[in-house]
């Protein structure tokens, strides 16, 4: 679905206002958990306004916005808190896996679920392709799969009522669809980890639990492909938005702070550090917008990709920008920094990401290096 | 050959001159072969400490101060004073280890491509150790420095932070052209029998965990260049506490503190350096305060470049290991092209990073404020001489105001400009060079190696969080770039001029 200026907007303006009432004032709070607890409440106000629920079809309660809706969401929830734009992506990630799978098999039962799963968002892997993980194995039972072994750094798998975890099996790499309060799921304590903090992530084990398969059996990588591509340009928003923030939190900075006799912002070298941010933030937002309006999403993956990076780059300077306050959490540019490492995996490994890209766009997909089944082999 | 001896001479009379560019090299020709022989000690030493101390604690400290703000890592300290670490770099003549100053750059390397945070504990104690000595006040070098190593048969540990930065004044208190415009906020106030000392002082390195401070305060807010006053202050003297400490996102082993200073009085025995002392000298007072600056940044900046070729060296380790346990698409990582390309940039970085710290430590070494120290014969008598023999008759001797008055004389007029330039110049180099690597060594660290490199038990996340702060700290990395400017470039350029 494409959404038209007004709503692209309107969403924006959703997104900022929510951030600016439920995320600024206790950014530094929420950043600790789980010394902290998880903030419930956001939580459950952010899914009433139905974030968790845009790209679920109206058929199971959602909004049916589609992806594009999560552009401008993320983005300005990134410029004041990333995580829960973490959360939101995580949970419409292993939406639209059931979604891309549910055009070609039946995925009811993990539909109905979802529809009735309330207020918890999904728990996904956001930050792994199946094809760099090594993943629980799968047996066939019927109509549904016990998987056994563990699923690591699976997003709000300590949190949500249901998982879509990759599993290994005899046909490759699936997908299943996991209730995890059932016997044989059990979920670690959050892993100690660099952002997201308040988007936890844990490690599942499995002893037999029963799950759903989504998806013809083998068919994950595919699934996980075309879902990346829906999603990439909310995870180049993410990398938009809190590069954003950055410099907004910069610039100000830049220009109440004095050294040797003047605003920073007056000495070059800063200067030159917001520049480049604003640069930067311009080429992104521009192509951000384009591919969300113009429906050109393989080029997102790319954008992804170049965003992510850029936005490590940005805040390594926002912190810069700000000399030794920037390191300290009573300000909100360590975070950024840490947050933007995590935005930059989105999806996975950057470097399978740009060769993925290269090869839809440019021809087929690569072998992978190590095998010798080249050309001239 | 078709260069003369006259020739040879005017070629390299050019810049860029071998002596200035080359500090190794020079140093192989200048520097006691025993250097080398502390360097291989001092390694071998930081690996025990590693596997015995360090790695089996530094993720829980790490969490532990997260969970606790409150927490601070006394055992550690404890441990570090019992292995004698806080005195094995202090001279013997001052009561101390003895071991060669140089090694210690290896040693913080070691340290810190395990835990940048708890290497920096011990390094920062040296940079409070070589502030005092960049007064060169022998007789309270040999006060205090001999208090440290008495620690180090103790329980407890005696530490030395350095308190320069305000909260309105940062950058501009690392360099003398920045300092006449810096907004002051701590002034010392002469009295009888001593100074005053009122103002603040924040995030300071070890400043919880520290027996002295070495403050910088000023007489005169508006003339600090020609006012600087350096204060020991122990911990406990009526009228300074501690304030608040940081939350910081790395090195969280290392508490970073404010000092309050609230009429705090110091007695003159215990002023490191003020004006009056320098009355003697024929250099002015501004040159002085920059020949104190140098000293200590020629070592220190260093320092920061070791720490950092340490974060660059964990994270290149740790992304390696993963790379060996992560599997893609069936292949083993390690094995794919992309993975290796990316594994050999690292090492290089790493590599690069040491040619460059230890290019300063050489620098620093010749150039800089033990200069003197280096000579042969020095360094022989300084070897052989039995301990008793210095504490028994060189430690009266030293604490004879006079004696320590001729030594300062010595060391300040007798400081050539140009090898605070260079020393200065170098360590300003190592600082930006090793710390950007340090920075680019982690995020393709954390690139390679996907959602594991996000985890704390990845082991490739802390290394960045510390490694950033090696950027902002012994000035920030614009501040070292335009100070090798200032220093390396500009006394060569005429028409060039730096901070304005
Ligand atoms: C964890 C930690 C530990 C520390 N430990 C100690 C310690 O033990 N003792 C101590 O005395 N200090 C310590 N410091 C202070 C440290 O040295 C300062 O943070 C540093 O000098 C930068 O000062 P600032 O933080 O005030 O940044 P600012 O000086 O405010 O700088 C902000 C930005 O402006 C830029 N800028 C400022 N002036 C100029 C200029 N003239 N030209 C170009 N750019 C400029 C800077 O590069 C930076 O990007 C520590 C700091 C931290 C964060």
């Amino acid at each position: 679905m494409t959404l038209g200026p007004s709503e692209y907007e309107a969403l924006r303006e959703l997104g900022a206002s929510f951030a600016r009432r439920e995320l600024s004032n206790d950014r530094e709070t929420h950043d600790r958990h789980p010394i902290t607890p998880l903030w419930d409440g956001v939580l459950r106000r952010a899914s009433e306004l139905g974030f968790f629920a845009m790209t679920l079809g109206e058929r199971h309660g959602g909004s049916g916005a589609g992806t594009t809706a999560l552009v401008p969401l993320c983005e300005e929830i990134s410029r004041v808190d990333a995580s829960l734009a973490g959360a939101i992506f995580a949970n419409a990630a292993a939406i639209e896996v059931v979604n891309v799978a549910a055009e070609s098999s039946d995925c009811t039962p993990a539909l109905e679920s979802i529809s009735t799963a309330g207020a918890l968002p999904l728990a996904f892997a956001a930050c792994s392709s199946p094809v760099e993980s090594v993943l629980p194995s799968e047996r066939p039972a019927g109509p549904t799969v016990a998987i056994t072994g563990s699923a690591r750094n699976v997003f709000l798998g300590g949190v949500a009522r249901y998982a879509v975890i990759a599993v290994g099996g005899d046909a490759g790499r699936s997908y299943v669809f996991v209730d995890l309060h059932a016997p044989g799921v059990h979920a670690s304590q959050p892993v100690p980890c660099i952002g997201f903090r308040a988007c936890p992530m844990v490690d599942l084990s499995f002893d037999g639990a029963v799950a759903f398969s989504i998806g013809a059996a083998g068919g994950g990588l595919e699934l996980f492909r075309r879902m990346a591509e829906r999603l990439a340009p909310a995870a180049a928003a993410i990398s938009l938005g809190i590069m954003k923030g950055c410099f907004d939190e910069a610039h100000a900075y830049a220009q109440e702070r004095r050294q040797g006799g003047r605003r920073i912002l007056d000495w070059p070298a800063v200067a030159a550090m917001l520049g480049e941010m604003s640069v930067d933030i311009l080429l992104g937002e521009t192509c951000l917008l384009a591919a969300a309006q113009g429906g050109a999403e393989t080029d997102a993956s790319a954008l992804a990709v170049r965003l992510g990076e850029w936005a490590c780059r940005a805040t390594t300077d926002g912190v810069q920008v700000l000399g030794g306050y920037g390191y300290m959490s009573d300000y909100g540019q360590e975070k950024r920094m840490r947050d933007a490492r995590m935005a930059r995996q989105l999806l996975g490994m950057p470097a399978l990401r740009r060769q993925d890209w290269f090869g839809r766009r440019w021809g087929p997909s690569l072998q992978p290096t190590g095998s010798r089944k080249g050309a001239c082999g | 050959m078709r260069l003369t001896r006259q020739e040879r001479r005017e070629y390299l009379r050019r810049e860029p001159r071998v002596d200035g560019v080359m500090n190794s090299v020079e140093g192989l020709a200048e520097l006691p072969r025993v250097v080398r022989r502390d360097i291989c000690t001092a390694v071998a030493l930081a690996r025990k400490f590693n596997d015995l101390v360090v790695r089996p604690v530094y993720r829980e400290i790490d969490e532990r101060v997260r969970r606790d703000h409150d927490f601070l890592p006394h055992d550690f300290i404890r441990t570090a004073n019992r292995w004698g670490l806080f005195s094995l770099w202090i001279p013997k003549v001052l009561g101390g280890g003895g071991l060669d100053l140089l090694s210690l750059y290896p040693f913080l390397e070691e340290v810190s491509s395990v835990c940048v945070g708890l290497a920096n504990v011990i390094g920062v104690h040296y940079l409070g150790v070589s502030t005092l000595a960049a007064s060169w006040n022998v007789r309270l070098m040999d006060v205090i420095y001999r208090e440290v190593s008495r620690a180090s048969h103790g329980d407890d540990a005696c530490l030395i932070s350095l308190a320069i930065t305000e909260p309105l004044a940062g950058t501009d208190m690392e360099e003398p052209e920045l300092l006449q415009r810096a907004r002051i906020g701590t002034v010392a106030t002469r009295t009888a029998g001593g100074w005053v000392l009122d103002g603040r002082k924040v995030f300071i390195s070890n400043g919880h965990v520290s027996t002295w401070h070495m403050v910088i305060a000023y007489g005169d807010r508006r003339n600090p260049l020609e006012t600087a006053v350096m204060a020991a202050v122990r911990t406990g003297t009526r009228g300074f506490r501690f304030g608040a400490h940081e939350k910081k996102m790395g090195q969280r082993a290392c508490v970073a503190s404010e000092l309050v200073f609230d009429e705090c009085f110091v007695p003159d025995e215990l002023i490191c350096a003020a004006p009056a002392a320098f009355a003697e000298c024929v250099k002015d007072p501004r040159q002085i305060t920059q020949d104190m600056i140098d000293f200590v940044v020629a070592s220190s900046r260093a320092g920061v470049g070791a720490f950092a070729t340490g974060a660059a060296r964990g994270a290149y380790e740790a992304a390696l290991a993963l790379a060996c346990r992560t599997h893609v698409d069936g292949d083993l990582l390690v094995n794919r092209q992309e993975a290796q390309l990316a594994l050999a940039e690292m090492y290089r970085n790493v590599n690069m990073a040491r040619t460059l710290y230890l290019e300063a430590a050489y620098a620093n070494a010749l150039r800089g404020m033990f200069r003197d120290l280096y000579g042969r014969a020095v360094h022989l008598l300084a070897r052989l001489t039995p301990r008793w023999c210095f504490t028994a008759f060189l430690s009266p001797l030293l604490r004879r105001e006079s004696l320590s008055e001729r030594i300062r004389r010595r060391a300040f007029d007798g400081y050539g400009e140009e090898d605070g330039r260079v020393a200065s110049g170098w360590a300003s180099i190592a600082k930006f060079s090793c710390s950007d690597l340090a920075i680019r060594n982690c995020d393709m660290a954390m690139d390679l190696v996907g959602a594991e490199g996000l985890r704390l038990d990845g082991g490739v996340e802390k290394h960045l969080r510390d490694a950033k702060l090696l950027q902002i700290y012994e000035g920030t990395n614009e501040l070292n770039r335009l100070n090798l400017l200032k220093t390396l470039v500009v006394p060569n350029v005429p028409e060039a001029r730096v901070f304005e």
